[in-house]
This record gives structure tokens, sequence and C-alpha cells, in this order.
């Protein structure tokens, strides 16, 4: 009985060396059989963690545009939203023109219809967010059947022009993980800005960063930048269905302390990770086991 | 201690940490209902045993935070919050001694302690992953500084969560049996 007890009261700190060992173990060393761990572990938690995220946003609706106008002007939000998928399109449009003219240039004459992806939107619900930032990644339940189309770099949007982040890895199961774009992770994105009361001029080209506060950070030129003016991914690093897609808004233009003839600015996205329970993956290309889209009237 | 209670707790505290707990957000700062729990099994369970829970609470709150170890590779980094939370308790059971364990302030102060240690420990191990060769550890997203700040700021949300559990937890303490019934009769003598 005595020696159990000795046995038990020394099992603690070899296991306490032995975490310190693992711990400091080299990704390549311990990544793969950490990964498969935490699936088996996390295995018997995720319809609770699925449960729990249908619960919160219960709680705490996810934003909609009919937030920010007045219960008298409904129709008002609808209005808005179709204009920004306009405008989103008019835009990306303009930056594939560009990149079409580049080519021309390099007397390269791709037809626009085999350079235009399908996309194929899923709709996928967070089921497990990070506990430890709200930053981090999160794992997003994909539909069975559409799992295997999902594969890493997938553009994730939300309200269909705002970017929240990219899948990273090859989903496992009916999951996959999700980087948010305001992750740090990210690195720098290239983006363009545009102008608040002209949505459709040519733009400016920036290099937006995450903070690691939820929000972007860009160095630009004096007096061209202005508070409200708009931010949409330009980046050929990015998928192109994520090209044009709603990185935030300017929320703040300040002197550049270092540099007097720069402006700092701080972009802010509309919509944040942590507010919405479900996000859409646009996958480019048709999935095989995807049911092919119908005209209208066909069986 | 029965376990079971512990499993049982372990589990509905992850499951908010993980899910539903994300309406508490604030500014990337969120409290911690594992480390509520991990603090309350501190300060009543056996010390062999708090011991034990705090290192596998810590060891599953790494299971689930996954983080980006270069461009393309996720996962998480086991060890790290064991350590921290281990290291919590341990601070913990040098205090206890001193403490009115039953009272909800008590538990809030120890709350703000014990993840503002254990903080110190998981950001000290992950900054210490970045001075590894070809690893890119996207850990902190403030640097190492204001993510310590971060920390505190959930330290202190922490703390004001355990204010509110307090006495439902000190409620629950008959289903945790903490003590053996000849420890129980010797505390009544």
């Amino acid at each position: 009985m005595a020696r159990s007890s000795r046995r038990l009261q020394l099992a603690f700190p070899i296991t306490i060396v032995v975490t310190l060992a693992v711990v400091f173990l080299p990704a390549d060393w311990r990544l793969p059989w950490q990964r498969d761990l935490a699936q088996i572990v996390q295995f018997p938690f995720r319809p609770f963690y699925d449960l729990g995220n249908i619960l919160a946003a219960r709680l705490r609706p996810a934003p909609s545009l009919l937030d920010t106008v007045s219960p008298d002007h409904r129709d008002l939000a609808t209005m808005i939203e179709e204009r920004d998928r306009a405008q989103r399109r008019f835009v990306a449009e303009h930056q594939h023109l560009l990149e079409l003219q580049d080519q021309l240039l390099q007397l390269q004459q791709i037809p626009p219809e085999t350079l235009r992806a399908v996309r194929h939107p899923i709709v996928a619900r967070i089921t497990r967010r990070s506990p430890d930032t709200s930053l981090g990644l999160v794992e997003l339940k994909l539909p069975s059947q559409l799992a295997a189309a999902v594969w890493p770099d997938t553009t994730a949007v939300y309200a269909g022009v705002h970017l929240l982040g990219r899948t990273v890895q090859q989903p496992s199961g009916n999951s996959c993980l999700m980087l948010p774009v305001v992750n740090r992770a990210s690195g720098f994105i290239r983006a363009r800005v545009f102008p608040k009361d002209r949505p459709l001029a040519d733009g400016r080209l920036i290099q937006v960063h995450p903070t690691g506060t939820g929000a972007f950070l860009a160095d630009v030129e004096r007096d061209v930048v202005f508070v409200g003016d708009r931010v949409r991914l330009d980046d050929p690093a990015w998928p192109r269905s994520a090209q044009a897609m709603v990185l935030g808004d300017v929320q703040s233009v300040d002197v550049n302390d270092a540099e007097p003839l720069r402006n700092t600015i701080t972009v802010r996205p509309l919509f944040h990770v942590s507010q919405v329970a479900t996000v859409t993956l646009l996958v480019e290309g048709r999935p095989e086991s995807a049911p092919g889209p119908t005209r209208r009237g066909e069986p | 201690m029965r376990w079971i209670a512990f499993c049982l707790f372990a589990f509905v505290s992850l499951v908010l940490d993980v899910s539903a707990g994300n309406i508490l957000v604030l500014a990337d700062v969120r409290p911690s209902f594992v480390a509520v729990l991990a603090v309350f099994i501190a300060l009543f369970a056996p010390r062999l045993s708090a011991l034990w829970a705090c290192w596998i609470l810590g060891l599953l709150v790494d299971l689930n935070t996954w983080m980006m170890h270069g461009p393309d590779r996720a996962g998480p980094l086991l060890g790290a919050y064991a350590l921290g939370f281990a290291f919590g308790a341990i601070l913990l059971l040098q205090l206890r001694p001193m403490l009115f364990r039953r009272r909800a302030l008590t538990l809030a102060v120890m709350t703000f302690l014990f993840v503002a240690a254990a903080g110190l420990i998981v950001v000290a191990i992950y900054a210490a992953h970045g001075w590894y060769p070809r690893e890119e550890l996207h850990w902190a997203q403030l640097g190492t500084g204001r993510e310590l700040l971060r920390r505190l700021g959930i330290a202190a949300y922490s703390a004001l969560l355990a204010l509110l559990l307090a006495r439902a937890l000190v409620w629950s303490l008959p289903l945790w049996a903490f003590r053996a019934p000849s420890q129980r009769a010797a505390a009544r003598r």
C-alpha cells in the first residue's frame, strides 16, 4: 500500500519531466502525432462544441447589415447588400481586366472563360474556436458530401463579399481549419483602397498587415487615403475567388512619426470571425461529388 | 476526490471555453472556465489529486489550442498549458493553508494569480519556440509584452467569472468528495 502510494507520488514529477521534454521538441518531431492525438481526444467533444456554438449564435446573433439601418428602412439593407455585391463584382472584373491586359502584352491570349473559375459556395458552421485567442484558428464543419471538395487555401467569406480567412491543411473527415485573415500568421497582404465617394475608381495599391488586434495596418502616402475608404484584396497569392473581397474600411489615418511624409492607416474589418456562427467557403471548380448546377426548367 | 465529478465538470467547462464562451469575448480577451475549475480543485482537493487534475485540464486546453507552425502547418503544442496549470497549482498549494477557501473573493483572487502564473509559463514556452530554426510558431498576435498584458486581462476577466461561479462551485462540494471519510472524521475532531 505504501509502495503504491510512493509510486503515485513519483509519477507526477516524472510526468512533468516528460511534458517538459515533449513541449520543447521541434515541430517536425511532434506535430504529426500531436495532431492525431488532438483529433482523437476532440472526437467525443465535437457534437457538444457544435451545440455550444449554436447556443452562442442564439445568445449573440451574428451582425447583419440590418443593424446598420433604422427599422423604418429595412428595405435599404437589401439594397446595400446588392450594391456591395455589384461593387465587388465590378472591381473584381476590373482587376481581372487589368490582369488580362498584362497578359495580352506578353502575348498570352487566354480566353477569360477558361480563366474564370467556377465557384461553388459551401456554407460551413464554426464548431471549435481557440480557447486561447479569438483571432486563432477555428474549425469548420463541412457538409459530408462536399467535404472532399475543400482544399487548403479555400476562401472563407461572410455576407457574400467580406473576407474572413482561408482554409489551411487538407480537411480531415468533415472538418477543416480556417485561419482568420486578421491572424498575424496571414502575413502581408496586397490590397487596393478605394475612395469612399468613388467606390468604382481604380484604387490605390497598398500592403496591409494584421496588427494582432483584429485590424490591419498599412503605410500610405499622405493625403491620399481617408477615413471611410474601402479596402479590398488584390493579392495574387490568394485564390481568384478572394480577389476584390472586402478586407475592411479605413478606421483611422495617422501621421507616421518615423516618416512624416507618409501616413499609417488602420483598416478595421466589418465582420470578425468571433461574431459569426457560419462562413461561406468559395470552392473554386465544381466538386465531383456535388450536384451540378441545373438550368431553370431542367430536372 | 471523485474523478467522475472531475470528468463531468472538465467536460462542461472545456465545451464552454471552446464554443459558447465566445459570446463573452471583449477585445480578444475572454474568461477561462477551465482555469476557474482548476483553481477550485487546487483549493479543495488533496495535494496530489489537485496537481494531476490541473495538469489534465491544461493538457485538454493544449489539445484544443491549434496554431500555425509555418505557412501551411497547423497543430497543437502539447504541454504548454499543462505545465502552466501545474505551475499555477503548485503556487496555489503553497498559499492554500493561509486562505478562507469558501469565500468567493478567495476564488476570484486565486484565479487571477493562477491564470497570470500559467500565462507566464505558456508565453515563455511559446517564446522559446521562436528561437527554433525553421519553426514559425505564430502564437502572439501582439508581441511578447502586449501578449503578457492581454493574459493579465484574461486573468482579471476569469477572476470576475470566478466571483460569479464561486457560489455554485462551493455548493457542488459534496459531489466532489474531496476528503476521504476518515479525513472528514479527523477534520470534525
